[in-house]
């Protein structure tokens, strides 16, 4: 995989070489960019709370005096209170603390698993996009074809397979994440290859992969950030759901979808409540973070994309 | 389609082999006591496990496109496709319900907030359409559990019929799939008031429009009858597009609200590794996304006048 | 010191001080900027301006058809057969459009619902305002086809638009724009859209019907040419501004407004054709930033420090012509080259 990053490196170096973003041009653009992103007052807000999310899961250990896997069947199940602002869970262990550290989890496997499906979704859409024909045919009907198996039943299925973890969960994500960010990147590819400048590059006998990565992928980059951003939000749910049937991060190890995973006993559910509401509301209150930073993007680095 | 069906075959089939054991005891019947051995061999042979990947596969693809075979549940003995064949049913009555409540909702909204677009109600509209594409649904199911049934008993928490009540099966039905089908119906209002809306957004400023005005046509048949029509079919291709997530957002809600359909069959068959049957689960989605986008581009067709094929 | 044209006793349409602005997030565009001008029973106005000068919204004020927001009509009136059409309401406008005024658009491939059956498009403006019933109005609908030289009209009636040419689709809008016999027709580029031979049989259309049925035309138009075939009287408007109007004979004949003169020298003809073409320097200005004094002093080759500073007034020239230009005032100090009436 960190071959593909590198490439990947490399088309995002080579866009600094590229006319429209020489240095100048670079730094009126993000400041144009920004400036529309600062309207959106959602975006702002999701930036911020999102931002607080990064900074409670790396300072996570200084927040409070538990341990998220220590568990003192003493305190198990305990209403919210001062002591435990989230309460406890059926094994003693304080909600809040777990939630923090489930940040961390839930966090990092979302980030990785979009990194990888980024990668090779970019990479996969360009060749296709660029090459045409035959090519793009044969690779584009494998996408429809796996785009037409619901998601999550391929995800259940790679998750199966293995030995529930992160790793295996970050495997899961990653193996058919990239349908999307492909599918976008070709039909970007497509529409940019018929312009002025890759025509002029391939005239002057620029191989192709130059062409690709230095003079089109640079010029596709806003829907790129923009598709990212929203399988970060889509990752998180993932995760959440696999971990919440079991088939994920496996517990001790806290993530917020097991930690609702006790809920789907209807006692549970019924008598401790907050054992399920509260990483449901972390869950819920990242994911919409997130998505109001893709909407805030969106607007903001194509402003022709508005109200669509 | 068919070179579709193709590709999700051969992925089924890699991720069959993928998974630990041996695959030829799937198409064993375990119930099956007499002969058990000149079963296994004569799997063996017809699989042709001792041959390269590509003729097992044939022989595999063969086997169930010519014998509609699935090979057998590791759980119970059997046929998968039998297995699966009965779920169908309860599954589709939750995705049709699902998909008519939303409409019912979606629709109405997405053409509101485009009419007003920026009014105070659309604003409202539009973020609680980011909540609702931001909540996860086993998160929201569990929630409208725990308020509706179990906190204020209006509806059954799980399955799909009461045990011995004295209502028609018909609404006994109806009763326990009203919960499940609106959780499901809650995501897919967020969606396809979204989709509705741009849609429409894009109809209203097209030119014909301004004719319609012109001709002093009321507001209200401006939108219902010139643009409404028209904003329809870009949805009816999306629903075709979204029904992958669909099946999947199905699969979550039947596990937690106990609905016995393909998605619980799936998901029970992985706790207990019944590889053949999440295989056959698999497939026979894929069979049915590629028919309802089929249905899909059958209704464009009858909706949209441009498209001919069809008619004839 | 505002000498207004001499109202004719019964104009169909007058047009009074009109200011149309669109509230935008870059600022207030001034799209129309104090515009008068009267359309006379049975007579064609064309409206001439390069895009952005608001001739478009002229017609669509007139219609009432201004989006909104942003647009708004902020000030002035705008009287058909005496009565204001800004006071009235909506549902009044709507008995009107279509009716007793109506309209054509530019894109007659695109002016069309692509999903209703021509014939059921034409009926519904007959339906609407006439109170016919479906049956009678499809019939009617097809001699309207057969009025705008629709052959089988019999068939085209049930017909989709995307079956018709792009010529087809404009007699189509055409048929629609007639249906309820209106007084005033407004036709909005009707042509540019069209290939040069069906423009010349559209523009011979319209003329043939308007002799038929003495409906007064208001023609928008950037095509001089199209003026010289069918116009009556001209209205020539830059920058949201009427800066010159009068009969066509004497805007062809003996053009004021250097901006009227520009256009006209830019105008292929095949009585000179020795000559090069000329053009007019530079562009339409930015409506937010519009230049202080005459609109067009930045592209005008007589401009002086005058009409650099401060705006012309429109005056009366001749016997009903008007223009807004400093070269035909008292305070005019720069040349006065041939053109000058005065």
């Amino acid at each position: 995989m960190s071959q593909q990053n590198a490439v990947i490196d490399q088309g995002l170096a080579a866009e600094r070489q590229t006319e429209w973003s020489q240095q100048g041009k670079m730094q009126t653009r993000a400041a144009a960019v920004w400036n529309r992103y600062k309207r959106n007052k959602f975006a702002v807000a999701g930036f911020i709370v999102f931002t607080i999310y990064i900074l409670a899961a790396i300072f996570a250990p200084l927040f409070s005096q538990y341990d998220p896997e220590s568990f003192d069947i003493m305190d198990a199940d305990l209403a919210p209170s001062l002591s435990h602002p989230f309460g406890t869970d059926s094994m003693g262990a304080d909600v809040f603390i777990r939630a923090l550290f489930g940040a961390r989890i839930s966090l990092s496997v979302a980030v990785i698993a979009t990194t990888v499906t980024v990668a090779f979704g970019v990479i996969y859409g360009a060749v296709s996009g660029y090459f045409g024909r035959a090519v793009d045919m044969i690779m584009m009907r494998i996408v429809d074809a796996l785009q037409s198996i619901p998601s999550f039943f391929l995800l259940l299925i790679i998750a199966a397979i293995m030995v529930p973890s992160m790793w295996s969960t970050i495997i899961a994500l990653s193996t058919f994440g990239w349908l999307n960010m492909a599918r976008i990147v070709r039909g970007e590819i497509l529409s940019l290859k018929e312009r002025d400048y890759a025509t002029a590059a391939l005239v002057t006998g620029e191989p192709k992969r130059a062409i690709i990565f230095y003079h089109i992928l640079p010029n596709a980059i806003a829907p790129i950030i923009v598709i990212a951003t929203l399988d970060i939000a889509n990752n998180i749910i993932a995760e959440a759901t696999l971990s919440f049937l079991g088939l994920g991060i496996q517990p001790p190890t806290p993530s917020w979808g097991n930690m609702l995973s006790s809920a789907q006993e209807l006692v549970t559910l019924t008598t401790y409540p907050w054992t399920a509401l509260f990483p449901g509301l972390c869950i819920m209150i990242a994911v919409l973070a997130v998505n109001f930073i893709g909407d805030g993007l969106r607007d903001a680095l194509d402003p022709r994309q508005k109200n669509k | 389609m068919i070179p579709l069906l193709f590709i999700i075959s051969i992925v089924s089939f890699l991720l069959m082999t993928m998974a630990p054991g041996d695959p030829t005891a799937m198409f064993v019947n375990p119930e099956s006591s007499k002969g058990a051995e000149q079963d296994l061999s004569a799997i063996r042979d017809k699989l042709g496990v001792d041959k390269p990947i590509y003729v097992q596969y044939a022989k595999w693809i063969k086997m169930i496109v010519l014998d509609g075979d699935f090979g057998y549940s590791f759980q119970d003995g059997r046929p998968v496709l039998e297995k699966i064949v009965e779920r169908i049913p309860a599954t589709l009555l939750l995705m049709g319900t699902a998909i008519f409540i939303s409409f019912l909702i979606a629709i109405p909204i997405g053409i509101y907030s485009a009419v007003r677009q920026y009014s105070p109600l659309d604003n409202t509209f539009t973020f609680l359409s980011f909540l609702g594409i931001s909540i996860p649904s086993f998160f929201f199911a569990i929630m409208m559990m725990l308020v509706f049934s179990l906190k204020l008993g209006w509806f059954p928490a799980s399955n799909m019929r009461g045990d011995g009540g004295n209502l028609p099966t018909a609404l006994d039905i109806l009763y326990h799939l009203i919960l499940p089908a609106s959780v499901l119906a809650f995501g897919l209002v967020a969606q396809y008031s979204r989709f509705m809306r741009s849609s429409m957004l894009e109809v209203i400023h097209q030119d014909y429009i301004r004719t319609a005005r012109a001709k002093g046509v009321t507001e209200g048949k401006v939108v219902f009858k010139h643009a409404f029509r028209n904003a329809l079919l870009p949805i009816i291709t999306l629903i075709g597009l979204q029904l992958p997530h669909l099946f999947g957002g199905a699969l979550i809600i039947e596990q937690i609200f106990a609905w016995p359909g393909m998605g619980r069959l799936a998901i029970g068959s992985i706790f207990i590794r019944d590889y053949q049957v999440i295989m056959g689960v698999t497939m026979v989605t894929a069979v049915l996304v590629v028919i309802g986008n089929l249905l899909a581009d059958i209704l464009y067709a009858v909706v949209d006048p441009r498209i001919q094929y069809g008619k004839t | 010191m505002m000498t207004r044209l001499q109202s004719h006793p019964d104009p169909i349409v007058q047009v009074k001080g009109l200011k149309t602005y669109f509230y935008t997030e870059e600022g207030v565009v001034p799209a129309i900027d104090g515009v008068d001008f009267e359309v006379l029973r049975g007579e064609t106005l064309a409206i001439v301006g390069e895009s952005g000068s608001g001739k478009s919204v002229t017609s669509l004020s007139i219609m009432r058809l201004i989006p909104s927001p942003p647009g708004k009509i902020v000030e002035g009136d705008i009287t058909f057969n005496g009565e204001s059409l800004l006071t009235k309401t909506n549902a009044q406008m709507r008995q009107i459009r279509g009716n007793k005024i109506s309209m054509i658009f530019q894109e007659p491939m695109t002016s069309l619902n692509p999903v209703y059956r021509v014939g059921d498009q034409i009926a519904e403006s007959l339906k609407l305002h006439q109170g016919m019933k479906k049956k009678q109005a499809l019939k009617e609908a097809v001699r309207l086809l057969e009025l705008v030289g629709i052959p089988e009209a019999e068939r085209r009636v049930s017909q989709y638009p995307h079956e018709l040419s792009g010529g087809m689709r404009q007699r189509v809008m055409i048929a629609i724009a007639l249906a309820c016999n209106p007084e005033l027709l407004i036709a909005d580029e009707p042509t540019t859209a069209l290939d040069v031979t069906i423009q010349n049989q559209i523009l011979h259309l319209m003329k043939q019907l308007k002799e038929k049925t003495n409906t007064s035309i208001i023609l928008i138009t950037h095509d001089l040419g199209v003026v010289a075939e069918v116009a009556d009287r001209v209205v020539v408007m830059y920058a949201g501004q009427v800066v010159e109007q009068g009969d066509v004979y004497t805007i062809f004949e003996n053009p004021k407004h250097p901006y009227t003169i520009g256009l006209l020298e830019s105008m292929p003809s095949h009585k000179k054709r020795t000559g090069k073409l000329k053009t007019i320097e530079g562009v339409v200005p930015n409506p937010l930033h519009l230049p202080p004094g005459c609109r067009f002093a930045p592209r005008c080759e007589f401009a002086t420090d005058l009409c650099r500073s401060e705006v012309p007034a429109v005056i009366t020239v001749g016997q009903e012509e008007t223009v807004r230009c400093w070269k035909y005032t008292e305070r005019w100090e720069g040349n006065l080259n041939e053109h000058s009436a005065v």
